[in-house]
Parts: C-alpha cells; structure tokens; sequence
C-alpha cells in the first residue's frame, strides 16, 4: 500500500515539479519577482479540489467523455501558455520586454491547468485509500515520500538549470520548453483519441523493448517529455509540429541576439 | 508565425475531418473488491471499441493500461466510458492504478 500511494504520488508530482523548475527560472531570467506563485499554486490547488468533488458530473458530461475533454482542455491551455511563452522570450533580445502582469499571468494560466489535472487525481486516489483505515498509515508515509521525491527532483532540475552557463541555459531552457509542450499536445490527442472525438490507428511504433514506460527511465522521460512506447501516427505529427515551432522561436531569438534580422547580419 | 500558423489549420482540419460517429461495439467490465469481472476481454482486431466501466465498490478506481495508452478515473459506484483500439492482435494488460496488486486483467485482440 506504502509503495502503491508513493508511486502514484510522485508520478503526478514529478510532472508538476518539471513543469514549475522550468517557469520559475524562465521567470527569474526574464528579471521578475515569484510574488504571483503563491497564488498560482493555490488556485491550482483550488480548482483540484473542485474537480474531484465534481467528478460524477464530469464524467458524464458530454456522454461519459467528460474527464478526457476537461483533461484534453487543460493540457492545451498548457501547450498555448508555453507556445506563449516561447514566442514573448523570442522578442526579449530585441530589447522588448514584456508587461510583468501579461508575462506572469500566462505563467500561473499554465501552472494553474498543470496543477489542476496532477492533483485532482492524487486528491481523487488520497480520498479513495485514505477511506481505508487499516492502511491509512501507509497512505500517508507513502504520499509524503512520494512528494518528498518529487519536489526533491524538481529542486534538482531547477538548481542544474540555474547553474548552466547563459548560452547553454538559453538553449536548455527553449529545449524543455519545446519537449513539454509537445508532451502535452500529444497526451491531449491522446484524451480525445480516447473520447471517440479524435480517430486514432494502430500505433506508428512500439519502442516498449527499448525503454519501457514502466521503468524509472521510461517514467522520468514521461514527466519531462511525455514519452510514450506506442505513439499514433497524429500524436507523432502533433509532436514534431510542436518542436518545430518552438525550434522556430528559437531562430528567431538568436537571430535577433545583436539587434538585426538573421538576414542582415551577413549583409553586404 | 504564418507557417506555425498554417501548420494548426492543416492540422486541425485534419483533425476534424477524422471525427468518425460510426456505432461502436461496445463491451463492458465490472469492479467489485478491487477485481475486474471478467479479467478478460476479447476484442476484434482494427476496430475501435466502447469499454464502459462499471465500479461496484465504495472508492473510486483508476483505468489504466501502458500497453492501450488509455487511463480513466471511475468513480465509487460509477461507471466510466471510453475506447480503445484500434489494436493489431496481442494481448493488452490493464490494471487499476490505486489497487494495482488485485485489480488486473487483459484485453485479447484477435
């Protein structure tokens, strides 16, 4: 019981914890206060709580595919934040910076859809196991291990990131911020593929041999990048189409480094 | 911009141009004491099916399959929907993610 309420914690903390390192230092980097975070997290928090106490009626909205739309919504609202995110950090070379209530408000829209679908289903397994008083112990031990570790992992990827040298922590940064978003728009095809909203075919490949889903690796590589063994063939093209974009702004943000064009700066 | 943008439209009328309302063959599972009643399905291989979950204990349970890539959360004397498929033949573990000892079974696609 220990290790099943561990396991299930540190999964939704992991991909929670990756996604706040990353803000909080494209945050800092970008010369803002964390003075909205506080609320970020408790609106987060919030809005979980209300999601398991209404999740009879979201089930069952829209003929039973409720939690998969909602679910499918949030993680969009993720991937338009970061896209956001990417595209505003691109014109900041330019020397434009932007205003710090838009530029932390698409911060706490992200981590709040984040933290909304992570903890809903920890507050929605917490209450289930804990109605068991034999194991309530074991709950408890596990789900505080389970958070001890995540936020320990997140800690740990935030203070690498810290400590990277500026061009190779710019290029870090746009390259998590491309694998996240693309791990996102793919679980959201994977929930309306799962509604009956989407079509979905036979899986484009099976890399379940090479890295299983189920290892440390495999589930380390989820949280960070929303790997999966047995991708369809849309979730691979909404997953390249992500990296592309934010491979783009990238360009863009180099390209603008000293002040010109990309174009200009060969000129004649 | 403009091919980021091209790219969401392209896709998005694809997307949509995917959405099927063709009648699902449904199949249904039952959850009591944390075990699923049958613990084995069998489906047809290339088709997309219907699996309503119906949860007879008193907490709630959490779908889940690595190998189906499906996770869905039925509620405590709920029932669930959702689809799978479609699968090339094989057999498919699931399990429930909060009793994941007990609560165990196998999509079989032929």
């Amino acid at each position: 019981m220990l290790l099943t309420s561990l396991i299930i914690v540190l999964r939704e903390v992991l991909e929670a914890a990756v996604l706040l390192s990353l803000l909080l230092l494209i945050c800092r980097r970008m010369g803002y206060s964390l003075t909205w975070l506080p609320g970020a997290l408790a609106l987060g928090a919030l809005f979980a709580w209300g999601y398991s106490l209404n999740l009879e009626a979201i089930t069952d909205w829209q003929e039973g595919v409720g939690q998969e739309l909602l679910n499918a919504g949030l993680e969009l609202l993720v991937v338009i934040g970061l896209f956001t995110v990417a595209w505003v950090s691109s014109f900041r070379s330019a020397g434009l910076q932007p205003r710090y209530m838009a530029f932390t408000g698409i911060l706490a829209m992200v981590i709040i859809a984040a933290l909304t679908q992570e903890l809903a289903e920890l507050l929605i397994y917490l209450d289930s196991a804990l109605s068991v008083i034999n194991s309530r112990g074991a709950v408890l031990a596990g789900a505080t291990m389970g958070m001890g570790i995540g936020f320990s992992l997140g800690v740990l990827l935030y203070v690498f990131l810290s400590s990277l040298q500026n061009q190779t922590q710019k290029l870090m940064l746009f390259f998590l911020l491309a694998l996240s978003s693309a791990g996102k728009a793919s679980q959201a095809m994977g929930f309306l593929m799962q509604a009956d909203w989407l079509e979905s075919s036979l899986p484009l490949w099976n890399s379940a041999d090479l890295l299983s889903e189920r290892s440390v690796a495999g589930e380390i590589l989820y949280a960070i990048m929303g790997y999966e063994a047995t991708p369809t063939a849309g979730q691979v093209v909404v997953y390249v189409i992500c990296l592309v974009s934010v491979s783009i702004l990238y360009g863009r943000f180099r390209g603008l480094r000293h002040g010109l064009p990309r174009g200009e700066r060969h000129g004649e | 911009m403009s091919i980021t943008r091209l790219g969401l439209v392209l896709l998005m009328g694809w997307g949509f141009s995917l959405v099927s309302h063709a009648a699902r063959p449904t199949y249904e599972l039952e959850l009591k004491n944390h075990l699923f009643h049958p613990d084995e399905i069998e489906i047809p291989a290339n088709t997309k099916v219907r699996l309503i979950i119906r949860n007879r204990d008193d907490s709630s349970e959490e779908f889940e399959s690595y190998e189906l890539n499906r996770e869905k959360i039925v509620g405590a004397r709920h029932k669930a929907t959702l689809f799978i498929g479609p699968l090339s033949p094989g057999v498919y573990p699931f399990f429930g993610e909060f009793n994941p000892k007990t609560a165990q079974g196998r999509i079989i696609v032929k």
